[in-house]
């Protein structure tokens, strides 16, 4: 063989590569133009300027922990607790500024309890071998039982203009949310694409022994992971705290699955191995435009449940039918 | 076909025109082939040839895109693997198809499970003797009740053979069965082999090891590049001629291992214990020599390069690098120190299935990889890897970007050679470096050894084909349940020696 045949190997290859990378968002893409289009044609509010601020806002906020997920996925685990680390972090940092203490500070305690709800399923996690699933489960129980502890069952009511900047400021007429967004997803990416952190996270989800025989430091990048989520976590529950104005051992219920939902919509594998940031963006972006729109037509919250259900459904049928049909096929030919 | 074949005799199984295609790959082309009751029929041919593939199809895993097949002259055309198992036709796949932590008898019953008629309750007693009875056929003595994980590869092999044979199979494709078998137990397989076509039966047998086709085959169809090349009698050729018809060109099949001054030791291991076998092991490497590592599966070999790899701790004893006391309590301690690691189980411990050939060579190297302030990887720096080793090692795909799960084992195989080459290459501990490569890729994968070593590297190889241990290393080290009991130099170095103290035990060259 002659030194030139692998460029020329890759020159060929190229094309089909690019190709598929372009429409591998294709189907978040294309339901997220149509439901765009019939929410356009069926209220006359969702094309306003406000209301597509909110869209893009919602989606934004739920995006940062998504993309943590994301990281956390790709290593072929998932966290549950962050709905937990929500409460927790909020209830803290508004504890701390009802106290007299400056919002600033108390917004960095509130994310390193973000970040040691992380450790502490890092480490049960590698060091006592306990399976994600599980140790995140007993991690959101034990959690939302602290947070609820720590507020003794009252709302923590603050009226800070920092805390509040977070959410409702805005910098050169941009949203502050949307920029915390655009940050992290800059840094995602980078992270994903760029480093050997990301590669490290990606090779761990696709086959965790070989990681391992491959000198991979696979118990500090898992606990690293865990650690990157809780802090994310804290993010998203100083962002809720901000639009509340409060905090309390009741918000964050459920949100785990808000961040799940976008990761595995975004087309990321549960399976792990790979990590798709813009599909986390898009997946956001789509569920948000579909809490939104069934809010403009009116339809009652339960409806919005289903749907979500719904979509996560087709999601991981997709998913699944990709995953049988040409990679399979190729194997051991 | 060649015409010599006798055609008098009717087929079990007639392919005709067989093809497969995949997005972008033709993996059969038009394929004819027949299969007589009471014969063995080996399907060589090298990686990539279409022989996984052929087999697939059999067993209804894979739907063609022309051609048929016929079972006793009616259309056979599987959609699913049970129609396969309804038509009598059992494919034992290189991957096994066990149920790990269900009972041997539990295995060979799956999917048809005796049971009352009134109870619904599953007539384990019914099993366990129909299990004996099939473990008689076989020669073999397995325990109905024992746990299947709990058995050696070759028992689960063996398992694989009797769930075939319960289920009344007719033809019986085995896809490598030896791959992970000792000499011993190939023997014993053989056997089997023997005697299923004396029942009547039909075997299929598709394996690398030519020596294994000319001693149980009666025809040989060889398939290159997904096209039939010949079928011809067994009888009436020779495994130069059969070697020639595969690769398509002539290859020197016999190992040559140029000799190599003596260098000074780079790798010491001073009566080192490790896992549950390993006991009180001493052994130098130096630079520029081979050290074959021979015995019986499981004989402590996974141990040995595992606790130099530093991903099994020493219960005692110690090692040396270079004279330096060397420790390494992870793997990448033996990285950073220059030692490439290839592991046996290819699938299960080398893979990254989901990335690129590009990340899967240089996952152990990124360090080197990183550039500028913010330390990122450089693509470019990447992909100089990959061309650097990928085309040393001939690695046969559409580019650097193409998933490593999408090539063939050899190639595969390949990849993951030149992972372990490029943290430096000083020291190479090689497991199995050529298991399920086709004789092309293996021939290259030798020369390469030789290359490195005459470069000065020190190398460990484990390998379970004979005559690669031999004929590829300077010395052979065989270990018996965890200790050394044979170094062979020179004139010791001999297959029966090999094969005399890895099952009997017998001391050659080591002092009791």
């Amino acid at each position: 063989m002659t030194t030139a045949a692998p460029e020329r190997a890759v020159r060929a290859a190229d094309p089909r590569a690019r190709l598929s990378r372009a429409i591998e968002n294709a189907p978040l893409a294309v339901p997220l133009v149509l439901i765009a289009v019939v929410l356009t044609v069926a209220t006359d509010r969702f094309l306003s300027v406000d209301n597509l601020t909110n869209v893009v806002v919602a989606a934004g906020i739920v995006a940062i922990p998504g993309l943590a997920m994301t990281l956390c996925i790709a290593m072929g685990e998932f966290d549950l607790s962050v709905g937990s680390t929500v409460s927790l972090t909020g209830a803290v940092t508004c504890t701390w500024i009802v106290g007299g203490h400056p919002a600033g500070l108390a917004m960095v305690v509130g994310l390193l309890v973000g970040a040691a709800v992380g450790l502490l399923n890092g480490l049960v996690v590698t060091k006592l071998g306990v399976t994600p699933f599980i140790a995140t489960l007993a991690t959101l129980v034990i959690v939302r039982g602290v947070s609820l502890a720590y507020t003794g069952g009252r709302d923590a009511i603050v009226s800070s203009s920092t805390l509040k900047f977070l959410a409702a400021g805005r910098v050169f007429g941009v949203p502050m949310p949307v920029v915390l967004t655009a940050v992290t997803a800059l840094a995602a990416w980078w992270v994903v694409n760029r480093t050997r952190f990301g590669r490290w996270v990606c090779a761990i989800g696709s086959n965790r022994e070989a990681a391992r025989m491959s000198g991979l430091p696979v118990d500090r990048i898992r606990t690293t992971v865990y650690v990157i989520v809780g802090v994310a976590g804290g993010i998203w529950g100083l962002l809720i705290s901000s639009q509340l104005q409060k905090g309390s051992g009741q918000l964050g219920l459920g949100f785990e699955l808000d961040a799940i939902t976008i990761v595995v919509i975004g087309g990321t594998s549960l399976l792990g191995g790979r990590a798709s940031v813009v599909g986390t963006l898009l997946g956001a972006v789509l569920i948000e435009t579909i809490r939104n729109g069934l809010n403009l037509l009116n339809t009652p919250p339960a409806y919005q449940r289903i749907s979500i259900g719904l979509l996560l459904v087709v999601a991981l049928t997709i998913q699944a039918l990709r995953r049988n049909a040409p990679a399979e096929a190729l194997d051991d030919v | 076909m060649s015409p010599s074949v006798d055609t008098a005799q009717a087929p079990v199984l007639e392919v005709s025109g067989l093809t497969v295609e995949f997005p972008g790959v033709r993996a059969l082309d038009g394929v004819d082939l027949d299969i007589r009751a009471g014969e063995v029929h080996a399907l060589v041919g090298e990686n990539g040839a279409g022989k996984s593939t052929l087999l697939k199809v059999l067993g209804g895993v894979y739907t063609p895109s022309a051609g048929t097949v016929r079972l006793r002259g009616e259309v056979y055309a599987p959609r699913r693997p049970s129609d396969a198992h309804a038509h009598g036709i059992a494919v034992i796949y290189q991957e096994f198809t066990l149920f790990p932590d269900l009972t041997v008898a539990e295995n060979v019953y799956a999917g048809r499970e005796p049971h009352s008629r009134w109870s619904r309750g599953i007539r384990y007693g019914q099993m366990r003797a129909g299990c004996r009875e099939l473990f008689g056929i076989l020669g073999v003595n397995i325990d109905p009740d024992a746990r299947v994980a709990d058995l050696s590869v070759s028992e689960q092999q063996l398992v694989e053979i009797a769930k075939a044979l319960g289920a009344d199979g007719q033809v019986i494709v085995m896809d490598e069965p030896t791959a992970a078998l000792s000499k011993e137990e190939v023997e014993r397989l053989l056997d089997v082999v023997r005697r299923l076509r004396d029942e009547g039966r039909s075997v299929v047998y598709v394996s690398h090891r030519l020596e294994e086709v000319f001693a149980v085959a009666d025809r040989a169809t060889i398939l290159r590049d997904g096209r039939l090349v010949r079928t011809l009698a067994i009888a009436a050729t020779d495994e130069d001629k059969l070697v020639r018809l595969m690769v398509g060109r002539d290859i020197d099949s016999v190992f040559h291992r140029e000799a190599v001054a003596e260098g000074r030791v780079v790798l010491r291991l001073d009566s080192v214990s490790a896992g549950r076998h390993l006991r009180d092991v001493s052994l130098d490497v130096r630079a520029g020599e081979v050290v074959g590592i021979g015995g019986v599966a499981g004989a402590g070999q996974a141990e040995l390069t595992q606790a130099v790899f530093g991903a099994l701790p020493l219960r005692a004893g110690h090692m040396e690098l270079d004279g330096q006391r060397f420790a390494p309590s992870t793997p990448a301690d033996a990285l950073a120190a220059g030692v490439g690691f290839l592991h046996e189980d290819r699938k299960h411990a080398g893979i990254l299935p989901d990335l690129s050939v590009r990340q899967n060579l240089t996952v152990t190297v990124l360090d080197r990889l990183r550039h500028g302030f913010a330390r990122l990887l450089s693509r470019q720096a990447e992909e100089r890897t990959y061309t650097e080793y990928g085309s040393r090692l001939r690695v046969r795909a559409t580019g650097p970007e193409q998933l490593i799960s999408e090539l063939s084992g050899g190639n595969q195989q390949k990849v993951l050679l030149a992972r372990a080459l490029a943290p430096g290459g000083r020291v190479l501990v090689l497991n199995e470096p050529t298991r399920g490569v086709d004789i092309g890729a293996k021939a290259e994968i030798h020369a390469l050894i030789n290359e490195l070593t005459a470069a000065g590297a020190a190398v460990i190889m484990v390998s379970s084909d004979l005559p690669e241990l031999l004929g590829t290393s300077d010395r052979v080290v065989v270990l018996s349940r965890g200790r050394v009991v044979g170094v062979l130099e020179g004139q010791d170095r001999t297959e029966e020696n090999v094969v005399v103290c890895a099952t009997t035990g017998r001391r050659i060259g080591v002092a009791a």
